[in-house]
This record gives C-alpha cells, structure tokens and sequence, in this order.
C-alpha cells in the first residue's frame, strides 16, 4: 500500500451563467481597455476575472473565474454552523463545532472570548477556477418592479428600476488545489508558536466531541516534535489518528465531487475530479500529466486504499528542556 | 550543472494600503496588545522574508515571523538559499491617471469585520453577551437589583425583554449604581438602544477579541507567480520525503512544478530575491497627507 505525503486534485467544473459577482468599480479597467463589458453607470453587475496585461494595452486579457472562497462556500456550506456571537461565547457550542470534521478540514478563525483568538489553516487549498471554453460574456439588461406610487402632481415615479448584469451561456473552468496531510495531523493548541486552535485547558470537551465523531479515535494532548524539522523544540497539541485522518480525507474528496454552485438564474458543478496520491513530490507534481486518478462516484473514493505519512512524533524528554526555555524567554516577553 | 526548483504559485492575496486607512489591519504580538499595522507595511508585496518562509516549509522547516517576536530562529541555509533564488510575479494592471503610472488591478473579497468597525452592528446584545461583559458579583447584583423592579426573574426573560421591561420603571438609582460600578455601557442601553455597541466596544476594545461581522469587504490584489530556487542533489534527496506544497501571503498556494537546469531558464521577468527592497513604508492618514502637501 502507498505511504502518501500529499493529495493534489483537479476539477473540471461545468456551469451556465455567472455564479461569482464582483464589485461595479470593475467598470473603470473595462473603461481603460475599452472593452464592450463597459458601462458608465454604477447598477451594474460584473462577473469576477483573471486580469492580464495592461489595461488598454495589447497583451490585455481576461477570462471569468470562480474565487477559492465562493467554492469553499458551497463546499462546506451546509456543514457550518452560522458564526453568531451567541455560539462563540457558548463552550459546548463552540466545541462541538471546533472538534467537527468540518471545522478542521476547513479552518477557522474564531474570536471569542477576551485575551483568546482561535485559530486554524486549512487543510483544503484550492485556486481559483478559470474559465476554459470560448464562452463571451455580454451585458444584459433586467428589470425589477416596485410598487407604484401615487401620482400627487409633483411626480410621476414608480419604483420600477432597471439594471445591468453581465452573462454568459454555457461554461466550463478548471480549478485545482491540494488536501494539505502536515496540515490535516496536527491540531496545535500552542501560543508560543502563534497557532491556538482550542484552549488546552477545555481538551476534555475537545476530546468529547470529537468522540462523538470518531468513537474509535484515541486522542492525547502532549508536546509533539514536527519530524522534518531542525529546531528541536516540541510544539503543545494533539495528533490525529490515520484513521480519523482517511474518513475526513474522503469526506474532503467527496465534498468536492458534488460540488454544486447555485444561484437563483446560474449554476456551476464539479463534472470531472482527478486526483493525485503523492509519495514523491517531485515526481508527483501538479503539472506532471502521471499517475492522475479519475473519480466519478462515491464508490471510487471508498476504493482508495493509502497510508499516511507521519509528520509529528511525540517529543522525547531531552527536547521538553529546550521547551522549558523557550517558555521562559517568552513569559520573560510578554512581561 | 547547477539547478534550479522552479515553485509556481496562485491567488496570493494582498491587501493594498491607501492613505486614508491608517486603521487597516492589527498585528497580534504575542502576549501583548495589538498594535497598528502602521509603519509596518513593507514595500514590495513580495519580500525575501516570504520567499524565506517558503523555501523553510518545503524544506520540513517551520516559517518564522518577520513582522513580531518569533522564539525560534530562521535556518540560515534556507535564508540564503531564499536569497539567492529568483521571483517573478504577475498582476494586471491599469493606467491610473492622476497618478500617472501604471497601478494594480484589483478585485473585491468579502471579509469578516470586528463589530465595532462596521456601519452595519450584527451584534445583539444577549445573556450570553453580558455574561461576558460583566464578572460574576457584577452581574449577581445586577440580576438581584432587575428582579426588585420587574418583579421577576430576569433570566426568565430574554435580554432585550428585560431592557424593555426596564423602561416601564423608574431605573434612576439603578443606572446610578451601575455607573458607579463602570457599567455605564449598561445604564446608557437602557435609556436608548442606540448605545447597545458601547458594550460590545469596551468589550473589545484594545483586547485581543472582537466580534466579527460577516459583512466586511475588502480591495486585494491577485499575484500569480514563479519562483526559482538554487539547489543541490541533497536538497532533491530531501525533498523526495516532504510534501512539496506551502503558502505565500493571503490564501496563495505554492507548489512545485519542476527542477531544472540553469541553462534551460530564461531569466525574463526573473528578479534576485535579495536584491528586492525590504523598505517599510510609512502611510500616512488623510488628513496628515493634506498638512503634509
């Protein structure tokens, strides 16, 4: 069986219509370039791009793109919990959130409680997905109707408003990114390396919800040594089982096989996923055309057989000395 | 033959200061309280401190700060390393006239905001809210004095119930005693629901906390890029056993496309990493630039 390091993938995604607005200040680059999308006024809608070159030059281009939050958006979407400041001050709430998988495949950044930010990257990075067909986008024009007011004899308006919106038929972009596994193994709870997922003193509710989650997982808050690196100062945190690992590497993969952007008149999906178990980084690259996998449906993924490769050792006591004073230096600090 | 690690990178994001906004951003020192992003903003969007931290994480190092107080040290083989490679970014631009120069395009993200920096307040005040604003006696006591003048328990109301109740009533000794007790952020919510972000700032304010509002935007730039790194056979051995991927700036996600020979570069568009500027630049505020001119 593969030891993996990484997971690199690639989407195919299919769509019709704009699912991913920008603001009207658009307008001016479109001015410069002299470009058709232009429009003077500011009720207009423009789709986001990939900009190119110099406005207004020759080598000026761009294509119709879908930012990584606006797909991270509907592919955690339905998983989150709305953020409202009633949750975040609120332990079990907060905790049963923090220990989801969701929470940390995702990340978060939780502001909640005075002199406490939590905070956790993410193990999903995406780019953005850039258009790949010949699809011209034009502006079009639409119409909203209002109540009408009352002729008094100083006006005559009703609330009728017209407004601009730039569309496009039949899409297709590519997008790609990576499921970050160092990332994904360890969630640390340490200050002094500035990476405070959850407070250390609350690891039982951690612990508890994550259980419910995870009923096999057996999970231990100690000093763990990050194993490629040569500063031997152990970081304070938990490290995930390989087996919670996996479930939330396929629950990853899976989200992003049925990844379905929708709007009210427009909508993008994932029509084709690749994906790429990496045991040699620079064999396994992103623009290597080897070794892609395509997965079509939910039973390839449970197919997928792998191990992962272990970034975090549980520290020795010889190095719990040098943590000792990295501790003092920085109460020394903070004083 | 020596050669390079051609790293490729996308939608790093940065986010460009403009005179008028001396209050974008804070950096959270350690232990400390946060302090302004002023005078802090460095030249260039890409420095060789980002492109150390890159070459640290795809070689199993850990990235250190370059704007506060890390406790651990930079790998001087990688600063070097970091030094001698070469960058290449890509963003659009556009022809700014009144500054007459060619600026950065950029592009709308919609962003979180602290609560007291936003037009729109999200925050309703709550029970859970004063929990928080106020310690255990304080609220004890605002609890006993309330039940005295509705007549009820006000735990059994919500909080902005209770306030409504409050109203009705005579509350003169009441919010007198709470601003005694440096409350006042209460006794004035409950004159008028227009002080309700009084509590929600003195909650925040100069604290490490703050209530986000998922309402905010933000203008950033997309940088799309290259990066060339010198290595040698032992790099490659080591790199063989890592993950080959790391971050740059906002969300920009690195990874490694190929190695390849020195002679096999074309160096358009290419620039030495050390000799790109670590200036910071001072910004300054609206009214500041208008004295200044």
């Amino acid at each position: 069986m593969k030891t993996i390091k990484n997971i690199l993938f690639k989407l195919d995604i299919k769509g019709n219509g704009i699912v991913n607005f920008d603001s009207s200040s658009q307008k001016y680059i479109h001015n410069t370039a002299k470009s058709p999308l232009y429009y003077r006024h500011d009720n207009i809608s423009y789709s986001k791009k990939n900009f190119y070159g110099t406005a207004g030059e020759d080598d000026f281009r761009y294509e119709i793109k879908i930012t990584p939050e606006c797909m991270k958006k509907s592919i955690f979407g339905e998983n989150i919990i709305a953020q409202t400041s009633k949750i975040a001050h609120n332990d079990e709430l907060l905790y049963a959130y923090l220990a989801s998988p969701t929470a940390i495949t995702r990340g978060y950044l939780d502001t909640t409680r005075k002199e406490e930010v939590y905070n956790r990257n993410t193990s999903l990075k995406l780019h953005s997905a850039k258009q790949v067909c010949d699809a011209v986008p034009y502006i079009e024009t639409f119409s909203k109707s209002g109540y009408k007011k009352k002729n008094d004899g100083d006006s005559d308006k009703s609330d009728n408003t017209f407004y601009k919106k730039e569309s496009v038929g039949d899409i297709r972009y590519e997008s790609g990114g990576l499921i970050d596994l160092k990332e994904l193994q360890f969630i640390s709870c340490d200050q002094v390396y500035g990476r405070y997922s959850f407070n250390p003193d609350k690891f039982d509710l951690y612990k508890m919800n994550y259980e419910l989650r995870f009923p096999e997982s057996n999970l231990e808050l100690d000093y763990y040594q990050l194993i490629t690196s040569s500063i031997d100062i152990p970081e304070y945190g938990i490290k995930l089982g390989e087996y919670e690992m996996k479930l939330m590497v396929k629950g990853l993969l899976l989200k992003l096989l049925g990844m379905e952007i929708n709007r009210s008149n427009a909508y993008a999906h994932t029509a084709e996923l690749k994906i790429k178990l990496v045991e040699n980084s620079l064999v396994d690259t992103k623009d290597s055309e080897d070794n892609w996998i395509t997965i079509s449906s939910e039973a390839d993924i449970e197919n997928l057989d792998f191990n992962i490769h272990e970034y975090y050792e549980l520290a020795s006591e010889n190095t719990l000395d040098s943590r000792k004073k990295m501790m003092e230096e920085f109460v020394e600090y903070t004083k | 033959m020596s050669k390079y690690l051609r790293l490729k990178f996308k939608d790093a994001k940065i986010f460009p200061t403009r005179s008028g906004t001396g209050k974008n951003g804070k950096v959270y020192e350690l232990g400390k309280s946060p302090v302004n992003r002023k005078g802090l903003i460095w030249e260039e969007y890409i420095t060789p401190y980002q492109i150390s931290n890159v070459v640290h994480v795809m070689f199993g190092e850990r990235p250190v700060s370059s704007v506060k107080k890390s406790f651990y040290p930079r790998i001087d083989k990688y600063v070097e390393m970091a030094n001698n490679s070469y960058l290449k970014m890509e963003y659009p631009k556009r022809y700014n006239k009144s500054k007459k120069m060619n600026t950065p395009i950029t592009e709308i993200l919609r962003t979180e905001k602290p609560d007291w920096n936003s037009w729109a307040k999200g925050t309703k005040i709550s029970w859970e809210i004063i929990r928080v604003f106020m310690s255990e006696e304080e609220l004890n006591f605002f609890l006993i004095e309330t039940k005295k003048l509705v007549k009820k328990d006000p735990r059994s109301m919500s909080f902005k119930n209770l306030i409504e109740a409050l109203r009705e009533v005579n509350t003169d000794e009441l919010c007198k005693a709470l601003k005694r007790m440096k409350l006042s952020p209460i006794a004035n919510y409950i004159v008028d629901d227009g002080f309700a972000d009084q509590i929600t700032r003195k909650m925040t304010h100069g604290k490490h906390t703050a209530i986000m509002n998922i309402n905010g935007i933000a203008d950033i730039i997309n940088i799309n890029g290259e990066i060339l790194v010198p290595v040698n056979d032992d790099d490659l051995k080591l790199l063989e056993t890592l993950p080959g991927s790391a971050n740059i700036l906002d969300g920009g996600m690195v990874w490694i496309s190929e190695v390849v020979d020195a002679n096999k570069i074309s160096s358009n568009g290419f620039k030495l990493v050390k000799k790109i500027s670590t200036r910071k630049v001072k910004y300054e505020t609206k009214d500041k630039a208008k004295k200044n001119k």
